[in-house]
């Protein structure tokens, strides 16, 4: 418990870090060596890519407490951290949460390793250690200095379900140490701790420069063929780092509980209904070796992640199966278009190419941008565009500035987007006959 | 076998709703085809192979695991989540 003081010291301002909510885990490994001390610190460099990450012993017993913003559920990363220990060290402990416990399990095999341990910070409150602590720093009356504040996740948690501003004031105010807070002090946010942590330079130039991507995609077919598991993994989500931040960035995340594997046997990229995102190798290695062609592997790995941006419908193939272009015409033409705002020239998918003209006709035909038609798309869950179709044209067709669509309309945009979204128009070019088309839907009945 | 012959194969295969004998005929001739096809000829390829699978919720058997270290991998997970 922190010491109380005998007279209380009262506030002039409050800046806070917010905690955003979250799943926490602890990982405890055994490192036998060197090369595994490194092994796991090279992996949680990358883990630190993709959530926060607290180094909490370095040496024989490596630990590292990770939190991943976002749904507090278990999100997919702590599984495949889980899969790389597996694969790679003999010994290793998941705690999916942080406790006394395993503080001092970590405590204890550092005693018997003579391992160092971190000081980790202390809540003011109750005293208990927290790796990922609400902070405040706090300007104090008749002081120079401000004073730094933390409070661990479980008297937040007692303290009720507040906006982070009020949980802070809320917590200095049970502070032993003694605070007061005059009612008219603002507690301001300090912006930088709640952003989305930048892409580090080393994987923004995945995206930037050729070279790279291909010795990026490179490294990945190497460590497939070694059989390194925890090579592959780390070059896998290496890349995946770089093309999921680019599409946060864009305004296009893909969903978290997402995973990307690449598979022997497989298409050049395929998305399964449980969203895991399966990337050929034969192709990826034609692509890379043969045609030494880095951006299609990329194209492809965004057009899945497309696919993964919601948990598909549960009647999923009731769509995908006779009218797949209504999906496909969407992570075909967002895909190309995310490439291309990013300087990347690459074409359409020659066999989905039919469904992105079909869907960049409807724009020009509605009078709306290409891209503003495939976001709203994109807002919907895989698998129900074409159920929500009507409503979504009817809503930008109004948007332009048009009257909303008859009834009479309506039936023909089902039946003319039915017709050309059908897997029979898969791979067929423009010029193709190709049925009833936008231009009857368009005209006044 | 050529591209479109291979192609051939894997449509007729397709089309008869039948994933396991197109991953079967992927592995026989997919890794040779290749290297001859143009970018249109592999990527129908792929989108065959993908929609095949996709529809019918197959997934080909992956290569052997990567044996893990000895000694035997130990790992245990505790708990659920937590907010």
């Amino acid at each position: 418990m922190s010491a109380t003081y005998g007279r209380r010291r009262e506030l002039s301002a409050i800046r806070y870090y917010p905690v955003p909510p979250g799943a926490r885990a602890v990982f405890i490994i055994e490192a036998r060596s060197a090369k595994e001390s490194r092994q796991a610190q090279e992996l949680f460099d990358y883990v630190g890519q993709l959530a926060h990450v607290v180094s909490i012993s370095e040496g024989a017993v490596m630990s590292y407490a990770v939190h991943v913003p976002g749904d507090p559920g278990e999100p997919s990363l702590f599984g495949r951290i889980e899969r790389l220990l597996t694969t790679t060290f003999a010994f290793a402990i998941v705690e999916r949460n942080f406790s006394d416990v395993t503080l001092r399990l970590i405590h204890d095999l550092c005693d018997d390793s003579r391992t160092h341990a971190e000081e980790l910070p202390l809540c003011g409150i109750c005293g208990r250690p927290d790796p990922f602590p609400c902070r405040a720093s706090v300007d104090l009356v008749g002081e120079a200095e401000p004073a730094h504040l933390v409070y661990c996740f479980r008297c937040a948690e007692e303290s009720g379900s507040l906006e982070p501003g009020a949980l802070l004031r809320r917590l200095i105010g049970l502070d032993p140490r003694g605070f007061d807070i005059p009612s008219d002090i603002p507690s301001l946010p300090v912006p930088d701790l709640v952003q989305h942590k930048p892409l580090p330079d080393s994987l923004a130039v995945i995206w930037d420069d050729r070279a790279v991507r291909r010795g990026a995609l490179y490294a990945i077919l190497e460590a497939y063929e070694s059989g390194d598991e925890l090579l592959l993994n780390a070059a896998v989500l290496r890349f995946d780092v770089a093309v999921t931040d680019r599409l946060r960035a864009l305004g296009y995340p893909r969903h978290p509980t997402a995973i990307v594997r690449i598979c022997e046997w497989e298409a050049p990229g395929r998305t399964t209904p449980s969203l895991e995102v399966r990337l050929g190798k034969w192709f990826l290695r034609r692509d890379l070796i043969l045609r030494d062609d880095a951006d299609r592997p990329l194209r492809t790995w965004v057009h899945e992640s497309i696919h993964a941006r919601e948990p598909w419908a549960p009647d999923w193939k009731g769509e995908f199966e006779v009218w797949p272009g209504y999906e496909e015409g969407l992570a075909s033409g967002l895909a190309v278009l995310i490439l291309h705002r990013s300087g990347i020239a690459v074409e359409d998918n020659p066999s989905y190419s039919f469904y992105v003209d079909v869907y960049r006709e409807l724009a020009a035909r509605i009078g709306v941008e290409f891209e503003t038609l495939l976001r709203k798309l994109w807002e919907y869950q895989p698998a129900t565009i074409r159920r929500n179709f009507g409503r979504i044209v009817n809503s930008l067709y109004k948007q332009a500035g048009a009257r909303s669509l008859s009834k009479t309309q309506l039936r023909r945009l089902r039946s003319a987007a039915d017709a050309q979204f059908g897997r029979e128009m898969r791979g067929q070019s423009c010029a193709a006959n190709r049925g009833p088309c936008w231009k009857e839907v368009f005209c006044e009945p | 076998m050529s591209p479109d012959e291979f192609i051939h194969g894997l449509r007729v295969r397709s089309e008869a709703g039948d994933p396991g004998s197109v991953d079967l005929f992927a592995r026989e001739h997919l890794d040779k085809v290749l290297g001859k096809c143009s970018d249109a000829q592999a990527d129908l390829i792929g989108s065959l192979m993908r929609e095949t699978y996709l529809i019918h919720g197959y997934m080909p058997a992956e290569r052997p695991a990567a044996q893990p270290p000895e000694p035997a991998c130990r790992v245990k997970s505790r708990g659920t989540a937590a907010a």
